[in-house]
């Protein structure tokens, strides 16, 4: 049995790297995809945003905000037009991303004591052009209104615990790092489970110790891709990494092997290496989006949240993000690793039960495949 | 034309045979298409549960926790005795946010002085993270407002400036308007890929008439799965389409031939099945970040926002924003066709290689 293992795992190790197509997936892959995206989102926030002013009153009390939320970080004032017209041309040239109006009586208002009122028209095509623009605007209001008034009866005093600077990549992140292990796990797996296929290999080892060979040399990896990924590229963006080394290694060692067995388990259907690609390539937005990371779980059907939950990465992106964005402890977590390592048993049952239907039966070593 | 013919036969022939190329121009589009439907048709962002600590226990702060409730994106679905407590449900996954009304709240509405309620919001997900604090503070303002008009206070003087929020081309705010339309494109974009790979790599071509016959199958289901999928997003999930149909349809259709060419190059480039199929599926499951739909491209950094230029998906998702959402003139769009159209040359630098 142990012969075996190392037997098997020696192949396999020897298919990665020499396979071609597999160590581009499995190795290359993931790290590319981490830095792509990661760059993308590495400005976290849109600074400047710019925008442009109607000022009917033309006074100096309009002038004053001007200035005010120019200076704002989230705000640039780049245009300042004589119509609502002129500012949505510029809107549809993507020159501005919201206008800000300030009507002729402003100033007189003002001075009778009477309710100004002031328009942001927000910019909705782009969500966080219109957050930026909206909560720019709306701060600076509310720091002029305070200035002229009495303190509020109640006041709201509003704390991000964390994430403080709302950065998209801190927030989407984590959980789109944790799908690219997956997805190309997934795929590179698939694929090694094609050229098994296609050179007769099942048949001749037990299905047990095809398994864990290979649950071993594909978790071996991703422990070190996962390091990578996790730890290096974590520092090198400057995501948050509150939890403690233990409950990342409680939550990521379930991982890796839930979806390394559910890899196995789903690459004996492949009859060809690139049978993976086709089926699987599809399947990362799907899958993130399950996890309820990016948009909540309230927010789309609860049936398809339960379904979702058949995949790993729902359980570990939730679970990981909780960890180490906001430095939950291994009890704040347990029901994910516990979900976790349900999922281990039973992909690994499944796994095996997978690979047994594979066996030719001892007699013929090979079966029809496509070229 | 016969060539084209005999080419169109033989490779329908080849995808009746290969069940993994057939699944990913019938059976799989169809249920990428299913899936998003699906998810989009929940209720948005809705009744998210929160914590409230509740310290003062008296009347007004019920009053203020049973408003905070009424929301429409917050649901106060947990009571916590002490800060701690509303932490380690924030930590645990089962609420976003906590509320935490101090003991003096009462006293100091009722004395006159100004009472302070903390909102401590998670911040890990900025979508949650923008309803709850948008909500509880206008909830907290309205709130604190009643108060000073019975104090006798008048509007002006409690806020002299008020702002009228306007919000263009997406009035509801509704999430779902906005990602449809790009993670359905998504799906037919990666599919029109790998088909076309499937279709023309590690095979000698003799002629154009045959190479437009191996694709024409490709075309044609894509063609007809992005169709479809123009009628689940603008009737099934019914985000608003305010410009030009024609446009959006015409738009889509180049997307797909566009992503043929593309795929066509990988194929040229690289001489390898599996390589193009990597590399190919790699190049358009980047598409979606740096489109700018989600993080706006103006905020990238140079190199980025430069990158993303070389992604036809970016000048497609401009189209639909303009013509879907913003409800621009068919003209807005036609300079981004223009440059989507350019990616059709490509083939011509590698077709010797084919």
């Amino acid at each position: 049995m142990i012969r075996q293992i190392i037997s098997i795992a020696g192949r396999e190790l020897r298919l990665i790297l020499k396979g071609g197509g597999v160590a581009l997936v499995m190795l290359l892959a993931p790290i590319i995809y981490a830095t792509i995206y990661s760059a993308g989102y590495a400005e976290q926030v849109a600074h400047k945003v710019p925008i442009a002013i109607i000022d009917h009153s033309d006074s100096h009390s309009s002038r004053q905000v001007a200035i005010l939320l120019d200076t704002a970080p989230e705000l640039e004032i780049k245009y300042s037009v004589a119509d609502i017209q002129c500012a949505k041309q510029l809107l549809l040239q993507r020159k501005i991303y919201g206008i800000v109006e300030i009507p002729s009586l402003y100033e007189r208002r003002l001075l009778r004591g009477e309710q100004a009122v002031i328009s942001v028209y927000c910019d909705a095509s782009y969500f966080l052009m219109y957050r930026q623009v909206f909560q720019g605007v709306a701060r600076v209001i509310s720091t002029i209104n305070s200035s002229k008034t009495e303190p509020q009866a109640v006041l709201c005093s509003s704390h991000t615990l964390f994430n403080p600077a709302l950065g998209y990549g801190t927030f989407i992140m984590p959980a789109v790092l944790l799908v690219i292990l997956q997805q190309t796990g997934l795929i590179a797996i698939g694929m090694l489970g094609g050229i098994w296929r296609q050179r007769g290999l099942y048949g001749k080892y037990s299905p047990l110790a095809v398994v864990v060979a290979k649950m071993v040399v594909y978790s071996a990896i991703y422990a070190l891709i996962a390091g990578y990924i996790l730890a290096l590229h974590y520092q090198i963006f400057g995501y948050p990494m509150r939890g403690s080394l233990l409950s990342v290694v409680a939550v990521v060692v379930p991982y890796i092997l839930s979806f390394s067995l559910l890899g196995i388990a789903l690459s004996t259907l492949f009859r060809r290496p690139e049978s993976a690609i086709l089926s699987l390539l599809w399947t990362s937005i799907p899958v993130l989006l399950l996890s309820g990371a990016s948009l909540p779980a309230e927010a789309f059907p609860r049936w398809l949240y339960i379904v979702g939950k058949v995949v790993p990465s729902s359980s570990a992106a939730g679970a990981y993000i909780r960890i180490e964005t906001m430095g939950a402890t291994i009890a704040e977590v347990r029901s994910e690793i516990m979900w976790l390592w349900a999922e281990v048993v039973i992909y690994g049952a499944l796994a095996v039960a997978a690979i047994k239907k594979r066996m030719p039966g001892r007699t013929t070593k090979s079966r029809t495949s496509y070229p | 034309m016969r060539r084209f013919a005999t080419a169109f036969r033989v490779e329908l022939k080849r995808i009746v045979n290969d069940r993994a190329y057939l699944a990913i121009i019938t059976v799989l589009p169809a249920v990428a298409l299913l899936f998003f439907y699906c998810y989009f048709s929940g209720s948005g962002v809705e009744q998210l549960p929160i914590v409230v600590v509740d310290n003062s226990s008296s009347s007004l702060s019920e009053r203020l926790v049973n408003m905070i409730d009424a929301t429409r994106s917050v649901s106060v679905d947990y009571k916590a005795t002490d800060q701690s407590e509303a932490m380690a449900l924030i930590n645990s996954g089962k609420a976003y946010a906590a509320v935490v009304i101090p003991a003096d709240f009462e006293r100091n509405i009722l004395r006159g002085e100004q009472a302070v309620v903390a909102l401590y919001n998670s911040g890990a997900n900025i979508s949650t993270n923008g309803f709850i604090e948008k909500d509880i503070a206008t909830v907290v303002a309205t709130f604190s407002a009643g108060i000073e008009l019975n104090r006798g206070r008048t509007m002006a003087q409690i806020m002299p400036i008020r702002l009228n929020r306007r919000v263009l081309f997406n009035p509801y705010l509704n999430y779902g308007y906005y990602l449809a339309p790009c993670f359905m494109p998504m799906m037919v974009m990666i599919f029109t890929v790998l088909a076309t790979v499937m279709a023309t790599a590690e095979r000698r071509t003799e002629s154009l008439a045959q190479l437009m016959g191996r694709v024409a199958p490709t075309t044609i289901a894509m063609s007809i799965f992005a169709i479809l999928m123009l009628l689940i997003i603008f009737r099934a999930i019914g985000t608003p389409l305010r410009g030009s149909a024609t446009m959006i349809v015409a738009a889509t259709l180049l997307l797909i031939a566009v992503y043929q060419t593309v795929a066509l190059l990988f194929v040229g480039v690289t001489h390898s099945r599996h390589l193009a199929l990597s590399l190919g599926g790699g190049y358009s499951v980047v598409a979606f970040t740096l489109s700018g739909l989600t993080f706006p491209t103006m905020a990238m950094a140079l190199p980025l926002r430069a990158l993303s230029y070389l992604f036809p998906f970016t000048y497609y998702m401009e189209i639909v924003v303009d013509q879907a959402l913003r409800g621009a003139s068919w003209e807005v769009s036609m300079a981004r066709i223009g440059y989507m159209s350019l990616f059709l040359l490509l083939p011509a630098l590698i077709y010797r290689r084919l």
